[in-house]
């Protein structure tokens, strides 16, 4: 990947650094915007309110919007520069990013992600996935993503168990089974009889009692039972030819198979006797496990195609060698380890002692020996509890544990140790045997002796059940040995690295204030009723106590991972879990930063590339902070100058303006969100009932690239000349309005830069906004709006007119009227950036090159401006008073007062301390005068602006200290380069065009307009037409609602287009 | 049976255009009887267009300005309501009462009072009829 390259990184985004990156942006350089938090800072909505009363946010608004707009600007957010490096070419920055865990650049922000998330924050309206910011930048969502929780951390299985609790509370069991089963098999089985470590590690402990993690798992394995659905699993991403053995058909040979099989190798498993299951099937006895549950959930791993050959014990008969020879490539034992250990007294080998395990097993296996009337069981495992009821259940009418220690440190389940209780079974604890008594071979009794509790040896004795571990180490280890033989086969290292995401952050801090719950109780059939029978005894949760004990869950990990969200997005694709920090590489130039630069950079970096006023602390005024950015943007530009970058033109406009009516009707279901998907549909079919419409489709999300690359096809493929698109952009323009946002902008930036279609042949609707202002209403009320709205669009599309493209370059020459510090500083400043300037006073202030005496700075300044001077790259004229100025943008003429040069001719023009009131306009600028747009509150705010434009007022703020460096000079050279740079490379399609045979020369229009856009041309009063200057037309359209005649127009939205409009919504 | 309204907002692209995207992302509901039509400022609303509208049915007019000193062009509001004046006296001539035309102004972010203004429009046009240039027949 190659290193992308930036003229200036702009650290931070608040209104300052905003202004910067855009007048730098618009001036011709590669900006990096970088922000530390999720948004662009200046979308903070409490700013302050401007003497006209308008919100300053709103003022802002486009400023922010043309940053996320331009071209030349990239923005990352949630990001930190961590280092900055002296390169060969430069500068390289390294940039560290969080992940939103959503593609901020696909998010189409339909909100279905937070609609479904089933994690809701306690104690706010807040959801796991929220929304950053209704109009900032990004507009976006937010994924909450804390470290993994606990019970997920303990399951040797690593089942992620807030995910499939979350999907509980919300009523989707079967989502919550699936869940389960992306790590791990035997649903059913684990929520039975799993020891679940995740219990004892559940953050509810330390509040009232954990989870009933363990019954929640059960529940939804026999929700399935009851509600089957089918399940075509998901396909391996790549199917191996390899074969696979397994040896043992327990649970650890199952979840290997299990893991094996959805890597996509073949896998046999090879189990010596006549049933399958291992110590599932032997050990565990059916009151707890029915054999039942066993089946179904081998038969199920069977149907994923994993081949089980029971009968065939291998070593003997059939060595592992033999297996090779087979073909299979990689051979897994998993036999277990079910050994007794021998007690070592005395009468063991008596008739009527067994070890416990081979006990159980045979009566799993079917046989039921005689085992007389009295029975004691020695231990306190589950074994022994398993052992003890299975005596009962063959007829013994007394049966006792010993044990020889308390209830406290009996390893066994503790559910377990209250239904044997609860069946009669009689616990005795410090007791332990001596020895066996018997008679002709016979058991007849056991000497016991009564304990005191000592230290419990290290070696402490576990549970026996399965040997060495329980069910769900078991099939923890194999999943790992399963995956092993994956990498052995693929060539793998033997252990690979995960990429740890360690952007997450800790668990929220638990509430002591949580109020007390406790889990449910679970169901269990009468003592009676179970006793003399291995039916199950546990009945499992209903419906009801599952989501009610699921919602206790306290969400550690705020994410919970279920992945709801991924679904409802698939067709956008913008959610993203595994989202992995990035670092990524930039090289730069100069960087820009209002607040002071970290130490660390400011060591590596060169003075003269780091542009930081810092000293004017916070709480600048609007204007200050607009003045500020411009002048940090000024000195970088003019630090940059040598390399201008060229904003990256449309490569193909694939369609170009056409004659001809062809209609393309596109509707954006925003992702199903925008309104009834149903009405979308009929909408669409609506429209494809009109004579001219050859393409009409609901697209799922239109400001995705897809969707733009859905239209840029439909369009070439079908030649159509005219395209509507209902979704939520509001127009083509390239004009920035207060309203626009996010995915507007985007939207129409994938149509029309990247897929390079034409804006004049789209009319675009805001449909998603009707929708949503009409969510109160029947959808037979909608659906008729939207019809007659559509109708509405298809109609006007029709009277579409070719929108102007771009203007040339301008003359690179400003005019600076005005010898003050700030005019000095500005006429260096536009110089140093390559424009001709020159430098008009009425007097002569610089003759005695000292006009302000002792102040250092204005000193060099002046020895500055004589150097430019001298060298002729600056022409200074004093002493010239002006008679007339009149023009346009890129063309003013001024005049002066009987001296040699009499006039000039300037693109641009800048004053500095001159009564505006006193200049003479002429000719076209005649009856404007300045009043306009200098007053607070503009959307587009800009202190500079004279209302002309092309002329521009210095603007110096009261007793501010950045004054004395001249900062506003520098600011208000930017914002003129800006300017001229950006009114080159603008298409302006919203001009108003006169047609010449209508015009009576009324000068009405003259009149009217608020931007000097208009010039009467003709040399005799007959001969007199007003002439359009497009250069200044913002295109407003007052000059054709004040036309008599009819003749002035705009080119966006005709008059004819508007008639049709009113006409086909009054039908 | 009563008549629905025809109700035509001329809604400027600035303020009133922000208002009406905001009730968008607040879900505010709309009148059913207001059609809007976006224009690119108050001031390009004129009194042909406004004509056009009574003639083909409406039964109220209301044009959505930004306030005067916020008007992003300068002039929007004055023209507009100069514009507005002058059809005013044309509706006189036809019959028309001066109510079914209306000009408001709006902040950027007054999505609440363009709702209401709309839902108050929209009833006093109520209480006035059914436009007697198209009659109680919806038809000319």
């Amino acid at each position: 990947m190659t290193t992308e390259s930036y003229g200036a990184l702009i650290i931070g985004s608040k209104i300052e650094s905003l202004k910067a990156a855009y007048d730098l942006a618009t001036i011709g350089h590669r900006v990096l915007l970088i922000e530390e938090e999720e948004k662009l800072q200046a979308s903070l909505e409490d700013t302050e309110i401007l003497p006209s009363g308008a919100r300053s946010w709103y003022a802002i608004h486009p400023l922010l919007m043309a940053v996320r707009n331009h071209p030349l600007v990239d923005i990352v957010t949630l990001s930190v520069v961590d280092e900055i490096r002296h390169s060969k070419e430069g500068f390289s920055a390294f940039i560290r990013n969080k992940p939103y865990y959503i593609d901020t650049e696909l998010c189409c922000f339909c909100g279905r992600c937070r609609e479904i998330c089933p994690v809701e924050l306690p104690g706010s309206l807040k959801k796991a996935v929220d929304c950053i910011s209704e109009k900032g930048i990004p507009r976006t969502f937010f994924i909450d993503k804390r470290k993994n929780p606990p019970c997920q951390n303990a399951c040797p299985l690593g089942i992620n168990i807030q995910g499939y609790l979350a999907l509980i509370a919300s009523g989707k069991f079967r989502e919550a089974l699936d869940l389960i089963r992306e790590s791990a098999p035997l649903t059913g089985i684990l929520g039975r009889i799993c020891h679940h470590p995740c219990e004892s590690q559940c953050r509810r402990n330390e509040i009232d009692e954990p989870l009933a993690i363990c019954s929640s798992k059960r529940f939804v394995a026999d929700y399935e039972l009851e509600n089957p659905y089918h399940d075509s699993g998901t396909e391996p991403k790549e199917r191996y030819k390899e074969r696979i053995a397994i040896i043992g058909s327990g649970p650890a040979g199952l979840t290997a198979a299990w893991e094996l099989i959805r890597l996509g190798y073949r896998v046999t498993i090879f189990e010596t006797l006549p049933v399958v299951g291992g110590m599932l099937r032997t050990v565990i006895a059916g009151y707890r496990l029915p054999q039942s549950i066993l089946d179904n959930e081998i038969n199920a791993l069977e149907k994923m195609g994993i081949e089980i050959i029971a009968n065939c014990p291998i070593g003997k008969n059939k060595g592992i060698g033999s297996l090779f020879d087979e073909g299979f490539k990689a051979i897994l034992i998993a036999t277990g380890a079910d050994v007794n250990k021998k007690l070592g007294l005395g009468g063991e080998d008596l008739a009527g002692v067994y070890d416990s395990i081979p006990f159980l097993k045979r009566i799993n296996l079917g046989e039921r020996p005689s085992i007389g009337k009295r029975a004691v069981v020695i231990g306190g495992g589950n074994a022994a509890l398993e052992s003890a009821r299975t005596l009962l259940r063959l007829g013994a009418d007394e049966v006792n544990i010993l044990y020889r220690r308390t209830s406290e440190e009996m390893p066994g389940d503790k559910n377990e140790l209250l239904l044997t209780m609860e069946e009669g079974i009689k616990i005795n604890y410090l007791v332990t045997p001596i020895r066996f008594l018997g008679k002709d071979n016979q058991l007849t009794g056991v000497k016991c002796t009564h304990m005191d509790l000592g230290e419990i040896e290290p070696d402490g004795r576990g549970d026996v059940v399965t040997g060495s571990a329980t069910v769900v180490e078991a099939m923890g280890a194999a999943k790992k040995a399963a995956l092993s033989i994956h990498r052995y086969l693929r060539g793998k290292p033997w252990r690979e690295i995960e990429d740890q995401d360690e952007t997450r952050g800790d668990y929220e801090p638990l509430d002591f204030n949580t109020p007390r719950s406790f889990r449910p109780l679970m169901p269990v059939r009468g003592i009676k009723e179970r006793k003399d029978n291995f039916g199950e005894v546990e009945l499992g949760y209903t419906k009801e106590q599952a989501i009610k004990e699921a919602k206790r869950c306290l969400q550690c990990g705020i994410c919970s991972e279920c992945k709801q969200c991924e679904i409802v997005c698939q067709n956008v694709g913008a959610v993203n879990h595994s989202g992995i920090k990035k670092h990524t590489e930039y090289r730069f130039r100069v960087v820009v930063s209002p607040r002071p630069l970290a130490e660390k950079f400011v060591s590596v970096l060169p003075e003269e590339r780091i542009f930081c006023e810092s000293e004017f602390g916070e709480g600048r005024r609007l204007e200050e902070s607009l003045l500020l950015g411009a002048a940090l943007a000024g000195k970088a530009a003019a630090f940059l100058t040598s390399q201008m970058e060229v904003i990256p033109k449309d490569s193909k406009k694939l369609s170009s303006f056409k004659e001809g009516v062809k209609s393309g009707l596109f509707i954006c279901s925003c992702n199903e969100s925008s309104g009834n998907l149903e009405v979308m549909k009929e909408l669409a079919k609506f429209g494809a009932g009109f004579d001219e419409v050859a393409h009409s489709e609901v697209l799922p999300s239109a400001c995705h690239p897809d969707g733009a690359r859905i239209v840029a096809d439909a369009i070439e493929g079908k030649e159509i000349t005219r395209v509507v698109l209902a979704a939520c952009s509001c127009c083509t323009l390239d004009m920035i309005c207060t309203a626009c946002n996010d995915q507007r902008l985007r939207c129409k930036g994938n149509l029309f830069n990247k897929q390079g279609l034409d804006p004049s042949i789209f009319e675009m609707i805001n449909l998603k906004n009707f929708m949503a202002t009409r969510r109160n209403m029947d959808l037979q009320g909608v659906l008729e709006g939207g019809k007659n709205m559509i109708e509405c669009a298809l109609s006007r599309v029709k009277f579409q007119e070719k929108l102007p493209g771009e203007y040339g370059a301008l003359a690179k020459t400003v005019a600076v009227i005005g010898v003050t510090l700030e005019g000095l500083t500005a006429g260096i400043d536009l110089e140093k950036m390559g424009y001709h300037v020159y430098l008009i006073d009425e007097r002569d202030p610089l003759l005695d090159k000292n006009i302000s005496g002792e102040d250092k700075f204005y000193a060099s300044i002046i020895e500055d401006i004589w150097e430019r001077i001298n060298s002729g790259s600056i022409v200074y004229l004093p002493g010239l008073q002006m008679k007339a100025l009149e023009g346009y943008l890129g063309n003013f003429r001024i005049e002066f007062l009987g001296a040699d040069q009499s006039h000039l001719r300037v693109s641009a023009i800048l004053f500095s301390g001159v009564e505006l009131e006193k200049v003479p306009l002429t000719g076209n600028l005649l009856r404007k005068g300045f009043a306009r747009r200098t007053l607070p509150g503009f959307h587009s705010f800009s202190p500079w602006s004279t209302g002309i434009p092309g002329i521009f007022k210095m603007m110096v703020p009261q007793e501010n200290s950045f004054n004395k460096k001249g900062l506003p000079g520098t600011a208000a050279a930017a914002e003129v380069v800006a300017l001229l740079r950006k009114s080159e490379i603008r298409a302006k399609n919203i001009v108003s065009q006169v047609d010449q045979d209508r015009c009576r020369g009324c000068g009405h229009c003259l009149e009217a307009c608020p931007f000097a856009a208009i010039e009467m041309v003709g040399d005799t009063i007959e001969d007199r037409k007003s002439s359009i200057i497009e250069m200044h037309c913002q295109g407003c359209g007052t000059c054709l609602s004040v036309c008599p005649t009819g003749a002035v127009d705009t080119i966006y939205k005709t008059e004819k287009q508007i008639e049709e409009l009113i006409e086909v919504m009054l039908r | 049976m009563k008549h629905k309204m025809k109700v035509l907002a001329f809604l400027c692209n600035w303020a009133p255009w922000s208002c009406y995207t905001g009730m968008g992302d607040l879900e505010i509901p709309i009148p059913g009887e207001v059609n809007v039509i976006r224009v690119m400022c108050a001031g390009r609303v004129n009194t042909a267009l406004l004509l056009k509208a009574f003639e083909k049915g409406a039964d109220g007019v209301l044009i959505a300005g930004c306030r005067i000193d916020n008007c992003q062009n300068g002039t929007g509001p004055e023209v507009a309501l100069k514009n507005i004046d002058h059809t005013y006296e044309i509706l006189n001539l036809l019959g028309l009462k001066k109510e079914r035309l209306q000009f408001k102004y709006y902040l950027a972010h007054e999505s609440e009072k363009l709702s209401s203004d709309l839902h108050e429009f929209v009833e006093r046009i109520g209480e006035l009829g059914k436009s007697p240039i198209v009659g109680d027949q919806g038809n000319v």
